[in-house]
């Protein structure tokens, strides 16, 4: 039997969930692949078995040999006729020429380029006399803009951790859970808080985190990850 | 079509960004990665009668995308693609426009892979960043279980030393990468 495996150096694997996050291609790069293999699709059907299981096959022909044995008898029967019709044209024409067909292939190199942009994140801090929370004047931030925003902390928060900077790293999650306390990343971001705190070695602090985690999510698959930070 | 077929042409969509990082992960240079992609759901199309539907397509895939990433390497000496696809991605420092760090991290991740044999590399992406589950990533590398972990293992070893070489701002050497 295999013996279960150790868990990865907490810097590595915060770096492995950062390539695990890889950004989606462009659009237009899945569309043109999309493209090219539908038009793959559409020309060629695929190897299915033939209905009826698999000892059928053994007694009927699969596909590829029906499409083998199709293909030696046009080759046999193309043979035929090319080498009757070759001599009597041969007769009348004279000697062959040499035809050389050239097929041109026009081929695309995608080029993608990627500009990165680092984003600040403003931290809002109360102000004395300012209105109090849910009456201020602004409007309220597009769930675009706070996905994003909540994305680039999480992200710092997974590279300071990919870095063994977990005191980086926690301040991320602070500074997300004080932007976004049930925002659309909370799971990521505990997940780091609680391997940020278990690197800075405040396991008590960890493991009540980890208890709260297990209880929100469940069924989570962070909780692999946490247990092992706790263990 | 058949059902299989079907459940195949609407499925495989959500699956095009993952193969070509997959591909990528594999080490397949930049200008070849589309081609490589549009090679595996080809293939995949072709061979759709060795996928079950009630299983999960990407450990199928990424089965498919191994094989073909493999024979190409062979096909075109894999010592040179290594080196090529070292030279044009990861060559050197991070560029001063390199700025977010998530790209740095990445990078340094690419270059740890590719100091990975390629079966040990396989194993690697397909378990530790694609998180799926060894048994499901033996089949579909028509592995035994123990050879897999073992694969695994040692991928994770060379990956740890050179993460930690990297991390130092060693340059990785070509011994270090055989």
């Amino acid at each position: 039997m295999s013996e279960p495996l150790e868990p990865l150096d907490p810097a590595v694997q915060a770096a492995l969930d950062v390539e695990h996050d890889f950004p989606v291609p462009p659009p237009e790069v899945l569309g043109r692949l999309a493209s090219r293999f539908e038009a793959t699709m559409t020309a060629s059907a695929p190897e299915v078995p033939v209905e009826g299981g698999a000892g059928s096959s053994a007694a009927a022909p699969s596909a590829v040999t029906k499409l083998a044995m199709s293909k030696v008898a046009i080759g046999v029967v193309s043979a035929v006729v090319g080498a009757v019709g070759g001599a009597q044209l041969q007769k009348h024409l004279g000697a062959p020429r040499e035809v050389v067909v050239e097929r041109r292939v026009k081929v695309e190199v995608p080029v993608r380029v990627e500009v990165p942009v680092r984003v600040e994140v403003p931290v809002v801090e109360p102000v004395e006399g300012s209105p109090p929370p849910g009456k201020t004047e602004r409007a309220p931030r597009a769930p675009a803009v706070r996905l994003e925003n909540e994305r680039l902390l999480i992200e710092r928060a997974t590279v300071a951790l990919a870095r063994g900077d977990f005191e980086a790293a926690l301040e991320s999650c602070t500074l997300h859970q004080a932007g976004s306390p049930s925002g659309q990343l909370s799971e990521e971001r505990e997940s780091l808080a609680i391997r940020s705190l278990a690197g800075l070695g405040r396991m008590p602090e960890a493991r009540r985190r980890a208890d709260q985690f297990r209880q929100r999510w469940p069924s989570s698959l962070l909780l692999d990850v946490i247990d092992e930070a706790v263990r | 079509m058949s059902a299989r077929a079907q459940a195949f042409t609407s499925a495989y969509r959500e699956h095009l960004g993952w193969m070509l990082r997959t591909v990528r992960r594999l080490g397949v240079v930049p200008t070849d990665q589309e081609d490589v992609a549009h090679d595996v759901f080809s293939t995949a199309w072709r061979k759709l009668d060795t996928w079950e539907p009630d299983r999960p397509m990407r450990p199928w895939l990424f089965g498919i995308a191994f094989r073909v990433v493999s024979n190409r390497r062979a096909a075109r000496s894999g010592k040179e693609e290594l080196v090529e696809a070292f030279d044009d991605r990861h060559g050197g420092l991070p560029r001063p426009d390199e700025v977010l760090e998530g790209e740095a991290v990445r990078k340094q991740v690419l270059q740890a892979l590719e100091t990975l044999p390629f079966e040990q590399r396989a194993m690697f992406i397909g378990h530790d960043i694609d998180r799926t589950p060894i048994p499901e990533l033996a089949r579909a590398l028509d592995l035994p279980l123990n050879t897999a972990y073992s694969r695994l293992r040692l991928g994770r070893q060379r990956f740890q030393t050179a993460w930690d070489a990297l991390s130092r701002g060693h340059t990785l050497s070509k011994e270090v990468s055989t």
